[in-house]
């Protein structure tokens, strides 16, 4: 897969090297194992990308005791789950990690759109997803200015949109 | 179908709950007068999703790499040791 326009390399390097040895302690203390400390650190990174970096959201604490928290949390439902419990607050939570396992036919589709409308896509991902900036956005795919990305960024928006609808009638099985 | 550029703005506010709330309301009065706005609503929403689920795949991929390299290059050796001292009685 092609690799996003923001290249997170040094901030992933950085929250490993000083969070995860925390966060790898906490798992072991409560009963799980290495490849289960691998998984909550990538989805608790996941959350705080979203919530933190792109969400834009001020955090009180520091970054490591938010991202330890998160991980905690994380692993502490996981286990309520496996023992058969499943807590109210934490639907949103897996929701978010495991939606994207859910829906083999939105994969076909990502498929597609990668040769279809890479170019839209990066755009739209730049913008919703990453939260970059409009002014940004115009650097960076060379146009003239905010004014003419948005207009470019509505282009994109429809032109996805009718692909997917176009698509989506041969997959069956993707549900909006 | 085509829409508008105006249309397109519209969806996409109330989309990301950018509307204030009278134009909410005006605009939830016109999904339930107009089908096929409800219709390219849901699509663009489908836009949304698929655009969030790339978003996620990349970043996963990145940590992934990340962790790898962690796990294997020599200079992270010091790391890996303390990581894998926790687990010991797994290994």
């Amino acid at each position: 897969m092609e690799t996003s326009y923001i290249n997170h390399e040094n901030w992933l390097t950085h929250l490993y090297l000083s969070v995860f040895p925390a966060v790898a302690a906490h798992i072991k203390a409560k009963g799980g194992t290495l490849d289960d400390a691998r998984d909550v650190f990538q989805d608790a990174l996941v959350i705080y990308y979203e919530k933190v970096i792109a969400g834009k959201v001020v955090i009180e604490y520091s970054e490591k005791a938010y991202l330890l928290g998160i991980a905690r949390h994380l692993w502490y439902h996981r286990q309520q789950k496996q023992k058969g419990r499943v807590s109210e607050d934490m639907l949103d939570y897996e929701r978010l990690i495991e939606e994207e396992h859910s829906l083999p036919s939105a994969k076909r589709l990502l498929r597609y759109l990668e040769t279809a409308g890479q170019k839209c896509m990066d755009m739209l991902q730049a913008f919703y997803y990453d939260k970059v900036s409009m002014r940004e956005i115009a650097e960076r795919f060379n146009l003239s200015g905010e004014r003419s990305a948005t207009v470019q960024k509505h282009k994109c928006l429809e032109k996805v949109r009718e692909k997917v609808k176009e698509k989506s009638l041969t997959y069956e099985d993707f549900c909006l | 179908m085509k829409t508008s550029a105006s249309e397109i703005r519209l969806i996409d506010n109330y989309i990301q709950k950018q509307l204030s709330p009278a134009d909410q309301l005006v605009f939830e009065a016109n999904l339930l007068l107009c089908p096929e706005l409800a219709e390219t609503l849901r699509w663009q929403q489908a836009v949304h999703q698929l655009v969030k689920m790339r978003g996620r795949q990349q970043l996963k991929a990145q940590i992934k790499q990340v962790e790898q390299t962690l796990f294997t290059e020599v200079k992270h050796q010091t790391f890996r040791e303390k990581i894998y001292k926790l687990f010991k009685r797994d290994l």
